[in-house]
């Protein structure tokens, strides 16, 4: 027989659980995409001052 | 007194015998069709061992005294502690490079995308009449990710590690043969047709070294109860990537994977017991585990379509279903998929991005169940 309490426990969770999931990993992408751009304007500026 | 020879023989059940040929069965799928070989072959070898009656590998109460079983003791030290699998992510992490997914960082969403069968199986196992914590611990089947699995598992249904192990091993196999019908009813063949143009963006070491303590942060301030499993991960790729520690990053990806995997199938084996593997629920977990890797794949799809419709360029909505972390196997079939419908479409690289990062996305939804489920 189905346990409705169960079913809807494991519903909350799945809901929280996987928004929190892509939330966490939004900001993995926005912070990373942030370092990736800083870090290679960096580079580029000592790349430049390389070559004068 | 001479029949104490034979008391093996004489208390052979039908069950053990079923038991034995399971475990033969498993070492045939590893030698003959290379599912998995390198845990298949300890589980398959130590199922064997764990139905011989009154075996010696594992627990027996001989004159009222306990005799530990070397692979209970496995178990015990392996599993209980959650040291095995742990050991499993530092090796994993100093073999993974994450170059591709720094590279194509957008690819991190379709690494959340496509956990959605853990959190969908999990739902579906309640209705089977599973309890939240088996539920959670079958629904994490859908990680395609085995160390996550044993930890979950280990920490909320040890009594269904061993049918959990084996279906999230046996569908890691299977993901060539899962994934590409999904993939063809979800989309278009002028979807499956868009070309992904390589970036050519230059990751330098610094990025490289601060990536693995950056996540390791985000993640464990955020999730605490992830901070072992993305830890140890994160702390075998910043094995790999400090470039001063290269013989150990090569320890940790050859001779510790090695070891620890041997523990690793022989303590999961160690559970493999008639009375616990052979009953419906594991036809259930069984079935559930495919549930899982299909909604994993449909969500990550379907994800990708959802954030076409806000792009002027568009992404190939395949690229979604390399989120599963089912790693190199998964990117590997979307770029086959891709070259099958335009030989001069390359997706490799997208491909694997997203793959890394559902390595990360699946240790982080182990994490966050374990986080939820605990608090109920």
């Amino acid at each position: 027989m189905i346990n409705f309490s169960e079913f809807f426990k494991a519903l909350r969770v799945g809901i929280v659980g996987y928004l929190f999931l892509i939330l966490v990993l939004t900001l993995f992408f926005l912070s990373i995409k942030f370092f990736v751009k800083m870090f290679s304007k960096y580079d580029s500026r000592s790349d430049s001052n390389e070559a004068k | 007194m001479a029949l104490n020879l034979f008391l093996g023989v004489l208390n052979l059940s039908i069950g053990n015998l079923v038991m034995i040929f399971i475990g033969i069965f498993l070492i045939y799928l590893a030698v003959s069709k290379e599912y998995e070989p390198a845990l298949l072959i300890p589980i398959g070898f130590s199922t064997i061992l764990v139905n011989i009656p009154l075996s010696s590998a594992v627990d027996q109460v001989i004159d009222g005294v306990l005799h530990k079983g070397v692979l209970n003791i496995f178990f015990d030290i392996g599993i209980i502690t959650e040291i095995f699998p742990l050991l499993i992510f530092i090796a994993v992490g100093s073999m993974i490079d994450f170059g591709p997914l720094l590279e194509n960082p957008v690819m991190f969403l379709f690494g959340a995308a496509a956990q959605f069968g853990i959190f969908a199986t999990m739902v579906v196992a309640t209705l089977l009449g599973f309890d939240i914590k088996q539920a959670a611990s079958i629904g994490i089947i859908g990680a395609a990710d085995g160390p996550t699995s044993i930890y979950v598992a280990g920490r909320f249904a040890k009594e269904l590690l061993g049918p959990i192990s084996v279906a999230a091993y046996s569908y890691m196999s299977l993901v060539p043969i899962i994934q590409p019908p999904v993939i063809k009813l979800l989309t278009t063949k002028e979807e499956r047709k868009i070309k992904m143009e390589p970036k050519g963006v230059k990751i330098n070491k610094k990025i490289r070294i601060i990536f693995p303590i950056l996540v390791t942060l985000v993640a464990s301030l955020l999730a605490p109860s992830s901070a072992a499993l993305i830890g140890f991960l994160m702390f075998g790729n910043l094995l790999r990537e400090c470039g001063v520690l290269n013989s150990i990053s090569k320890t940790a990806q050859n001779e510790l994977a090695h070891i620890v995997t041997i523990f690793l199938g022989l303590s999961i084996g160690s559970t493999m017991t008639a009375d616990k593997f052979l009953r419906p629920q594991t036809l259930f977990i069984l079935l559930l585990g495919l549930v899982a890797f299909i909604f994993d794949t449909a969500g990550g799809v379907l994800f990708a379509k959802f954030l076409n419709l806000f792009l002027k360029r568009k992404i190939n909505p395949m690229l979604g279903a390399a989120g599963i972390s089912a790693f190199p196997m998964s990117a590997r079939v979307i770029h086959q998929l891709g070259r099958k419908e335009d030989p001069t479409n390359y997706l490799l690289m997208y491909a694997v991005g997203a793959n890394v990062a559902g390595q990360i996305g699946s240790v982080l939804a182990g994490g966050i169940l374990i986080a939820l489920v605990s608090g109920i």
